[in-house]
């Protein structure tokens, strides 16, 4: 997903969940720094660099694909783009433990982690809430792929085609691949840019949907293909359903985390509260463009009657440089760290648990005190302190 | 390419500089033959690691995946060369060296084709494009010139030489600057 839905979109969602206009900013502002938050943006405001929600393109070209590596990747891109659907997930045949292992991490919505996910934000920073519906939002959009490099689970091949609704069934138009990093993608004659074919298990050109190109970022597109698990199967990719889908479920989460209602379950969706405004939505999310940023702004600003300013990753940076180290985690940045940080430490348990180690070791502070990597310390800090509020 | 990737390719340039020193030298020591079957030998185990290589992870995991059987193909092909190879020790040192000068012809070629590949791509291909080419001539000047003199020091020599050019090219290009396209 791009900063279209990440932001705008989800700051329409957070209006119509009931919250204000600046809180509905809040909101929106953390959903979108999840795909900025990177090592390269917490070394600048000097953050912890375990709280890094995403990786840059020069990042991962530095990032060793050795197994330390790998979990980094891994617990990054699983915990907060590609969420896993179901951790105890069987593939249907006989396979090897690392073949299921991988296979377990591809990601889809209304998984148990999601449930875990919105719960782990019910009564925590606005921030948090923004974080989650991030992650709400990519367990839409990314489904079908993983959040860690694997070519036996990520790869495509030539079999693209994107639909279009003719009649009462589809007119299919061959897509076709380059991989030229600085050539956009090409809509009108289906040309898209992707990641590079490569015989590398552990290529990070094999990290989540890299080998599909922008196709799950764009709600308009329909298209079908065949993923590398699905043994020849063909998926059909709906992203305007999808799209609208995330959308109503990021307000009932959202209604879910203001205290409206007392329980998160999967597979429910506010449709109630977004019909009157079902057509408007659904001709944004069909609407052949690359950028739909234009048109969710116009709909939040008629819903909530307030300019939305334009996303500026520096604006809360000088707040977290200048406060007091025992106060960071007040400010607006540390808030969201702390967030990111819990939602991290919670996946790498979860995949921990079930014997797989591609996100890396877990150590229960409770059982066995401090021993872990020294920037978790003022999440348990935080903890602590709530438990004795 | 990743930090990583970069050592191994630095170290990869190291060695085959090595390799080819110690052919010149033990050329100038009249030991051209021995050292052209050190090669061989380098070259057996290679290829049959990589084979074994892939065919563990075609077992392991590329089985399940759609195309997995490309895989499958490459580890045999692989092994199948390296077994190949092997046959070499009973060959004739002039065999031997043919089937090195030939080995080094087909890497030029696939090199040509990657870099007509990358360049339909729009990524950078005109130095392993120029590796290609010279990669071929070069084989083709020594077979050409060996047949016609009989004599092994210059086939040595001049393998020693490609040898030596393929490791200052990768060493270059183990410092340049490479685009990676990664989609978020």
């Amino acid at each position: 997903m791009n900063p279209d839905f990440h932001y705008y979109a989800t700051y329409c969602a957070a209006v119509l969940a009931g919250y204000s206009h600046e809180q509905g900013l809040t909101i929106a502002y953390c959903d979108q720094l999840v795909d900025l938050c990177s090592k390269t943006f917490l070394s600048g405001i000097r953050g912890p660099l375990s709280a890094a929600t995403t990786q840059l393109q020069l990042e991962l070209m530095d990032t060793k694909t050795d197994v330390l590596g790998l979990q980094d990747i891994t617990r990054i891109w699983a915990s907060f783009h590609f969420l896993p659907k179901d951790l105890l997930a069987d593939p249907g045949f006989r396979c090897f433990k690392k073949y299921r292992n991988k296979f377990r991490l591809i990601c889809g919505p209304n998984g148990e982690l999601l449930k875990k996910t919105v719960e782990l934000a019910k009564n925590k920073s606005l921030q948090a809430v923004g974080l989650s519906m991030h992650i709400l939002a990519d367990t839409w959009a990314h489904q079908h792929f993983a959040g860690t490099p694997s070519m036996v689970i990520n790869n495509t091949n030539y079999y693209f085609f994107e639909l279009f609704p003719e009649g009462d069934g589809y007119r299919e138009k061959r897509l076709t691949f380059r991989h030229s990093a600085t050539t956009p993608d090409d809509l009108e004659n289906g040309i898209y840019t992707n990641s590079l074919d490569t015989n590398n298990e552990n290529s990070i050109m094999n990290l989540g949907h890299g080998r599909a190109g922008h196709l799950p970022d764009y709600s308009f597109i329909r298209y079908k293909y065949l993923p590398a698990w699905g043994q020849y199967e063909v998926i059909i990719k709906d992203n305007p359903s999808d799209y609208w889908n995330a959308f109503c479920q990021m307000i009932y989460a959202m209604k879910y985390l203001r205290g409206e209602t007392d329980l998160f379950e999967c597979g429910q969706y506010d449709r109630d509260t977004v019909a009157p405004y079902e057509e408007t939505i659904r001709n944004i999310l069909q609407k052949r463009q690359p950028d739909a940023s234009e048109d969710w702004k116009a709909f939040g600003e008629s819903l909530s009657g307030q300019t939305i300013p334009p996303f500026d990753l520096s604006l809360h940076q000088e707040e977290y440089r200048s406060a007091q180290q025992d106060a960071k985690t007040e400010t607006f940045l540390g808030k969201f760290i702390l967030a990111a940080l819990a939602q991290k430490s919670m996946i790498t348990r979860e995949i921990y648990q079930t014997g797989s180690k591609l996100a890396g070791y877990s150590v229960d502070y409770n059982r066995k005190g401090f021993i872990g990597n020294k920037d978790y310390r003022q999440l348990v800090t935080y903890q602590e302190e709530g438990r004795k509020k | 390419m990743s930090y990583f990737q970069r050592v191994k390719k630095i170290a990869a340039s190291i060695f085959m500089l090595l390799v080819a020193l110690l052919l010149i030298l033990m050329a100038g020591e009249g030991y051209a033959e021995e050292g052209f079957l050190t090669v061989v030998a380098i070259i057996i185990l290679y290829q049959l690691f990589a084979g074994m290589s892939y065919l563990w992870y075609y077992l392991s995991m590329a089985r399940h995946m759609v195309g997995g059987k490309k895989i499958l193909t490459k580890s045999v092909l692989l092994l199948d060369l390296g077994l190949f190879t092997s046959s070499m020790f009973q060959m004739s040192s002039f065999v031997v060296v043919l089937y090195l000068l030939g080995f080094y012809a087909f890497s030029g070629v696939i090199d040509i084709l990657r870099s007509l590949e990358a360049k339909r791509n729009g990524i950078s291909w005109k130095l392993k494009f120029g590796n290609g080419c010279i990669g071929i001539l070069i084989s083709i000047a020594l077979v050409v010139s060996g047949l016609f003199n009989n004599q092994m020091n210059i086939l040595v020599y001049g393998y020693s030489l490609s040898l030596l050019y393929a490791a200052l090219t990768r060493l270059i290009s183990a410092f340049r600057k490479t685009k990676v396209v990664y989609i978020q």
